[in-house]
């Protein structure tokens, strides 16, 4: 099966927790929904159209962090909106919303650097983004928004697209994996194989799928295993995904 | 007026001298800080605000604001927005011409009357209201007109309800968050007494940078342009706006903050792309204490070798810049080429 990989970065995130209110906190990875919107972003598709397009059926998604990250908070004053009426400001006091935003080790010399990994069984969708993602040089393309990290004016950019092969396999197996696992596929870590310093985990329970109406589906939520420091895990898995270059990556389900 | 057809990126940069840029309002209002590195940042929110409060002089109407110094709902704001367009005739016969749809819709629901607007239009207001044909021209005709009249939502976006449909616009100009290129230190405040009057006083703290020069990056995109009508005449008001917008923000903790150079590459029309934060390839090297320009030297080397590269490959049609007449651009080395932009020229006033 065909693969494109590339490399997401910026400077600044925030992938707001979808249950988070009165403060905005922040995901370490951005959740699968937020992917296909950077995709479908790329793609030039319509705002809210594009959801069934990019299905967990149809699209496979895999991430992992390949740079060291930490979270700053900040108080953003924003605007207080009860009713529609109140979107241009109108109402008597802001709120006041702590908002996580996730930053690299050091802002000026770092950046944040995710991988992805994308296979959509449509052929034409595959070949629009190759098109989009293979530059070959600095910049990146978009057919409609440019690259946001989480939110519009987290600008980020696009690096190293690369096609290859890959395989699904069905088996428990160890073996060290590239990216995020999901839990739902996990038997266990290794842990007697990890030395401390080199590994960071944590488990994050993402958003996976929307439908049309913008609700979660029923799968539409997956814990995953993420190791913050970047670099593989020693696994044993129930199944996962053989690339060309040897290496294994789990797709987000 | 034409619609903005071109991708750019962009970086500005300002000093902060004994100032505080961007307080936090949860930490007594201290400069915002990644306290682990000492790096200082800059909401996108504070950039923009500049522009629209500078803009506002200016005497151009913008959305997130007030009419005639009162805060007021965003149906008011709509209700006038749209019986001044009502009012005027020529601007609405434009509008026809522009946009051939809603004239049909209009026609179809007021009649053939190519005069006196406003009152064809509040006359059948009351018996039309339900109708779903005129729902739906009224949303698209308030939409348009919007675009048309307020300048912030051109550039930055909104989200708008009107008549109960909510849209959201994506703003063609995205600001990424400001950060200091090098450490900086904050100032030691005393605690500054203020009195009020015989019988009240407060106490507070003034905190403030002793140097920051801080990069903002953004972006101008023509997909998001062709949605909220941004014209190319915005994207030069923009450019002024930021510069000019910083400089007239002169209340207490501003003052010192001066715009030092802003460089944008102006990409193709046919090319559909960005290079991405453009603040990866400056260089900084400094000596301590940092605090002026001088102590500082910003590099642009690699940002120009990969500008060459872009350029070389077809995908650039130029790069403007500008800089501070009076900062020591020294210390500012290798800049790209670029064409100079005066964005110190004054800006026409707005309606």
């Amino acid at each position: 099966m065909k693969i494109i990989s590339f490399h997401l970065r910026g400077k600044m995130a925030h992938f707001r927790r979808y249950y988070s209110n009165s403060s905005a906190l922040s995901y370490f990875i951005p959740p699968r929904t937020t992917l296909v919107g950077i995709i479908a972003g790329l793609l030039g598709r319509e705002r809210d159209d594009y959801y069934d397009q990019f299905s967990l059926d149809v699209c496979k998604i895999a991430v992992a962090a390949c740079a060291p990250v930490k979270k700053c908070m900040q108080k953003l004053n924003l605007l207080m909106v009860k009713k529609v009426g109140d979107l241009n400001g109108s109402a008597e006091h802001h709120s006041q919303t702590a908002t996580e935003l996730i930053i690299p080790q050091n802002i000026r010399t770092g950046i944040i650097d995710y991988k992805i990994w994308v296979h959509h069984r449509d052929k034409k969708i595959m070949n629009e983004l190759e098109q989009i993602l293979i530059t070959g040089t600095p910049g990146y393309k978009s057919l409609g928004i440019s690259v946001g990290l989480g939110t519009a004016f987290n600008l980020g950019w696009l690096e190293g697209g690369l096609i290859t092969e890959g395989e699904d396999r069905e088996e428990n197996i160890e073996l060290p994996v590239d990216s995020v696992i999901p839990i739902k596929k996990l038997i266990g870590i290794q842990a007697q194989q990890m030395s401390a310093a080199e590994y960071r985990l944590v488990k994050e329970e993402i958003p996976l799928e929307f439908n049309s109406q913008r609700q979660i589906t029923e799968r539409g939520l997956g814990n995953m295993v993420i190791n913050l420091n970047g670099g593989s895990v020693p696994a044993k898995v129930k199944s996962y995904t053989r690339l060309e270059s040897g290496s294994f990556i789990m797709w987000m389900e | 007026m034409t619609l903005l057809k071109q991708n750019s990126d962009f970086l500005f940069g300002f000093q902060a001298a004994m100032t505080n840029c961007n307080g936090d309002p949860d930490q007594e209002n201290k400069p915002r800080m990644d306290y682990e590195t000492s790096t200082v940042l800059v909401s996108d929110a504070r950039r923009k605000r500049d522009v629209r409060d500078f803009l506002k002089h200016k005497g151009y109407p913008i959305f997130v604001d007030t009419l005639a110094d009162k805060k007021v709902p965003m149906e008011k704001m709509f209700e006038h927005v749209r019986d001044s367009w009502l009012a005027d005739s020529e601007k609405m016969k434009l509008l026809f011409a522009e946009n051939s749809y809603l004239a049909e819709k209009w026609d179809s629901l007021f009649g053939n009357t190519k005069d006196d607007f406003k009152n064809v239009y509040l006359g059948k207001l009351k018996d039309l209201k339900k109708k779903k044909d005129f729902v739906e021209f009224n949303n698209l005709f308030l939409t348009e007109i919007i675009k048309h009249s307020l300048i912030d939502i051109r550039l930055f976006g909104s989200a708008m309800a009107v008549e109960g449909v909510s849209r959201t616009f994506t703003g063609p100009v995205q600001i990424a968050w400001g950060y200091s290129l090098h450490p900086v230190e904050l100032v030691k405040s005393n605690t500054i007494t203020s009195i009020m009057n015989d019988d009240n006083s407060t106490f507070g703290k003034k905190h403030k940078l002793y140097y920051a020069l801080v990069a903002h990056y953004g972006t101008m995109n023509k997909y998001s342009a062709g949605l909220t009508g941004m014209t190319e005449e915005d994207r030069d008001l923009f450019r002024k706006s930021l510069v000019q917008g910083l400089m007239n923000n002169q209340t207490d903790s501003k003052q010192g903050q001066d715009p030092l150079f802003y460089l944008e590459v102006v990409y193709n029309p046919e090319f559909d792309g960005y290079l991405g934060d453009l603040r990866r390839f400056l260089e900084v090297t400094y000596t301590e204490p940092i605090r002026k320009l001088e102590d500082l030297n910003l590099n642009f080397a690699k940002l120009t070798a990969v500008l060459k590269d872009m350029k070389g490959k077809g995908y650039v049609d130029k790069v403007l810049g500008w800089q501070h007449p009076f900062a020591q651009a020294d210390h500012l080395i290798d800049m790209p080429e670029y064409e100079p932009l005066d964005l110190w020229a004054p800006v026409p006033l707005g309606e």
